[in-house]
């Protein structure tokens, strides 16, 4: 198949070129207010409002790098786009093998390993179940309470709650989602 | 009920039948028996028949259940006749004539006599040679439809012997084809000359061959040939005054008047720049033609409630009969008219509502209310029972067991917002699933679809009196007004319906106590000095957005808002306007984002999201005032 190639940190993901509407250069995206932090945003395509989804953000990679072009997603099926690292090129795709994964990560779950015919390993990447996992997730933030902290009276210091609101994202916000969710209240 | 609207329907809908009722008869006229078109003949007869019964016009329904009586015996044999079809079309066309009656608000005129004729249709008859071109309409008098009434001129000879000889045979010769109404013999300048009135079937040469070699005949004068003059076509009934139109077309005429406001807004912002005293006049005028056209289209699009309160009798019934139960319904307020693309949303949140009602509320017997009305640009819709209410020990102790907050987090909510999570999806009481309710989607359906059409729902319960749960749903969709405001230096809108009222705090009002924030409010419209205040709890629009830290400033401007009840003032950055938008519904994933309820690009191709600030408040735990 005819994929694109891009990079994550040290992953290479191929995605298939049927499954993308556009590669556009990322123009300014608005910020989603109570959305997670691996949304980097939205942006205005042809009137239609796309979510840009950061994927290394979403799928725990650590890595800086971030291309200065958005993937634009069959909207039609999966209506979002995605920031990567660094978008490398197309490529023909033949004869992949599956390479055996034992792992239950998020990262296999929304993508497959394969070795390409150079025996280098690729995960080919399924946005069906890319936003399947990402709905279900967002679904499952619903209907826990929140637990705030205290609202900070005129005069007191901010010094201790530094570490509720870590520093903004780079690209437009990204929301720090340290506060707690879910019966237990986690730690702050 | 008020039976004047329905009338329109049924004269339109009804003259829709007859006149495909017509173009049917046309068509078989020239072919053979279609079997197809006689069912679609009968279906059509069928339903003027029905429709005209239920709207109490006796000899509509007589004449039209005539009709479907004869089609249903022809679609058996499989044949029709011509005459069969003359018939036919004379009875369309008095149904037709008779919706004019209607329709002019005279009584419907006598049909007897074509009710009779038709019986003597029936029983045998000479075929019709000719039958081509369109009937002619006899509006009075009983005349078969097959033969017309002519009149001849029969001139005599000269010498004729005896007249009345002559005349005799005339007449006798004419009686085998036809029916002699009148002779009448006159003489002109010595000649004689036979009138005769005939009721035949006959063509002129038909006649001819009969009238042939009579003694004394000189010339038969046909009249100008009647079976060659065309017969004065019907005219056409009048256009209804109603028209049907497809739902498309109405979401397209409200989709593209959003759009328009867009552009306006768009025009507006480029020509601010330029001050073009000519520009400006034609916007605000172009403002006012849309707001016109929106006005409009927002009338066409409104349908009162009944239309999804109509089936609930039946409803309640089923219900009733199902759990055991002796449920009465009060309905008031049917009239109230709502977008009808919100009509739709609220049809199935309606009835679980009351299911709810019904098999949590309710024991073995009481009553279920339903009430809606409008204030301003919402309308409240309540649903209420007199049951035993919400038990919410229960309800916190499911709470607790299902996972959804732990005992503590439930001890800082109040009542009202334990009662708003029965909303939450999995949740019921009920010890069982029974077939009705149970399963714990109910009021999950019924938030959401609330929370989308930009509504707020709230719960209200009294043990052993009963509950009520309080629907408000703005007007019309997808063209809204918003708030804008901007927190931690972004912006987003909040719906004007959500929003009491705007105000500017200083800090030295706000109070702090047991960690919450509040502020005095004096009751509008009174400024004494030792007036009461109420108390109201202050939230931060950042701190639900959790973008940056914040301070109150030394003047904070406020939104006040309600939830479940109660007032809340949430604090923002600043207040930067109203603004007219045409929201966008959200696909999925941003649609799964709770708090968010939809978004709107701007004329210069930004985009706002647009807050459920009731939805926010509700999920957060410290908002409730119980405790003050």
């Amino acid at each position: 198949m005819k994929a694109l190639l891009f990079k994550i940190g040290a992953e290479t993901f191929a995605l298939d070129f049927n499954q993308i509407q556009k590669v556009v250069e990322s123009p300014g995206l608005f910020a989603i207010p109570l959305a997670p932090p691996f949304f980097s945003g939205a942006l205005n395509f042809h009137n239609q409002i796309i979510p840009v989804l950061d994927l290394a953000g979403y799928l725990e990679i650590a890595t800086q790098q971030r291309d200065s072009r958005v993937i634009i997603l069959d909207l039609s099926r999966y209506g979002m786009a995605l920031s990567v690292g660094a978008i490398k090129n197309f490529h023909s795709l033949e004869e992949v093998k599956p390479l055996p994964c034992s792992s239950t990560s998020l990262l296999s779950s929304v993508s497959r390993l394969v070795a390409r015919e150079d025996g280098q390993p690729i995960r080919i990447l399924e946005p069906a179940c890319l936003k399947n996992r990402l709905t279900s997730g967002l679904l499952a933030r619903s209907g826990k309470a929140w637990h705030l902290s205290r609202p900070v009276l005129p005069g007191e210091e901010w010094g201790e709650r530094e570490d509720l609101y870590p520093e903004a994202g780079r690209l437009a916000v990204s929301a720090a989602y340290s506060l707690s969710i879910g019966p237990q209240g986690g730690g702050q | 009920m008020d039976m004047s609207k329905y009338q329109e329907l049924f004269f339109s809908e009804a003259r829709e039948h007859l006149q495909a009722m017509n173009g049917l008869l046309l068509e078989m006229e020239k072919g053979t028996f279609d079997d197809e078109k006689m069912g679609q003949l009968f279906r059509s007869a069928h339903s003027v028949k029905g429709m005209a019964a239920s709207m109490g016009f006796a000899r509509t329904a007589k004449l039209a259940h005539q009709l479907e009586d004869w089609l249903s015996e022809l679609r058996k044999k499989k044949e029709l006749a011509p005459q069969m079809v003359e018939l036919l079309f004379e009875g369309v066309g008095l149904l037709e004539n008779l919706i004019d009656d209607l329709q002019a608000k005279k009584e419907e005129r006598e049909i007897n006599f074509f009710l009779k004729k038709s019986v003597r249709q029936k029983t045998g008859n000479s075929p019709a040679t000719l039958r081509k071109s369109v009937l002619q309409q006899e509006r009075s008098g009983a005349t078969p439809p097959s033969s017309k009434k002519i009149t001849l001129h029969i001139h005599l000879q000269n010498d004729i012997q005896s007249s009345a000889a002559t005349v005799n045979s005339i007449s006798s010769r004419l009686a085998s084809g036809g029916e002699v109404t009148a002779t009448h013999l006159c003489e002109e300048a010595g000649r004689c000359r036979l009138e005769i009135q005939l009721q035949t079937a006959l063509s002129a040469d038909g006649l001819r061959k009969i009238l042939e070699k009579i003694d004394g005949v000189e010339r038969v004068m046909f009249p100008f040939a009647v079976s060659e003059q065309k017969p004065p076509a019907k005219a056409p009934s009048p256009l209804p005054k109603s028209v049907r139109m497809s739902t498309d077309v109405l979401d397209y005429l409200n989709n593209i008047t959003g759009e328009l406001i867009t552009t306006r807004h768009r025009l507006e912002a480029a020509s601010d720049g330029n001050r073009n005293s000519g520009m400006e006049e034609s916007l605000t005028e172009l403002a006012r033609q849309i707001a016109d056209l929106q006005h409009h289209v927002r009338k066409i699009r409104m349908m009162p409630l009944e239309h999804i309160t109509a089936t609930l009798p039946r409803f309640i019934r089923d219900l009733s009969r199902e759990t055991g139960k002796n449920v009465q319904l009060k309905t008031s307020g049917e009239n109230v008219e709502l977008d009808r693309a919100v009509l739709e949303a609220l049809a199935d949140p309606l009835l679980h509502l009351i299911r709810n009602a019904v098999d949590h509320g309710i024991d073995k017997e009481g009553v279920v209310s339903i009430a809606a009305a409008r204030e301003q640009d919402l309308v409240v819709l309540r649903v209420r029972d007199n049951g035993k209410g919400i038990d919410v020990d229960a309800v916190r102790e499911k709470v607790v067991r299902l996972g959804l907050a732990s005992p503590a987090q439930l001890e800082n909510l109040s009542r009202t917002e334990v009662l708003q999570m029965i909303c939450y999806p999995g949740f019921s009481t009920a010890e069982k699933i029974t077939n009705v309710s149970g399963r714990g989607v109910g009021m999950d359906i019924v938030k959401t679809a609330v929370n989308q059409l930009g509504g707020s729902l709230d719960i209200q319960s009294t043990a052993g009196e009963g509950s009520e749960i309080i629907l408000k749903i703005p007007l019309h969709v997808a063209i809204i007004h918003i708030l804008l405001v901007e927190a931690g230096g972004h912006q987003v809108g909040i719906p004007i319906t959500q929003v009491h009222s705007t105000m500017d705090i200083s800090h030295s009002d706000l109070n702090c106590s047991d960690d919450r924030l509040t502020v005095g409010l004096a009751p509008l419209g009174r400024n004494e000095e030792n007036q009461e205040k109420e108390i109201v709890p202050v939230f931060f629009l950042n701190e639900f957005l959790a973008l940056e830290k914040t301070l109150p400033k030394k003047n904070n401007p406020m939104i006040l808002t309600e939830c479940g009840g109660r007032k809340v003032a949430i604090g923002v950055d600043r207040l930067i306007g109203k603004k007219e938008v045409f929201v966008k519904a959200l696909e999925s994933p941003l649609r799964e984002i709770k708090g968010l309820s939809g978004a709107t690009i701007l004329g210069d191709g930004r985009i706002f999201f647009i807050l459920d600030v009731q939805s926010l408040l509700q999920r957060h735990p410290l908002a409730d005032a119980v405790s003050f």
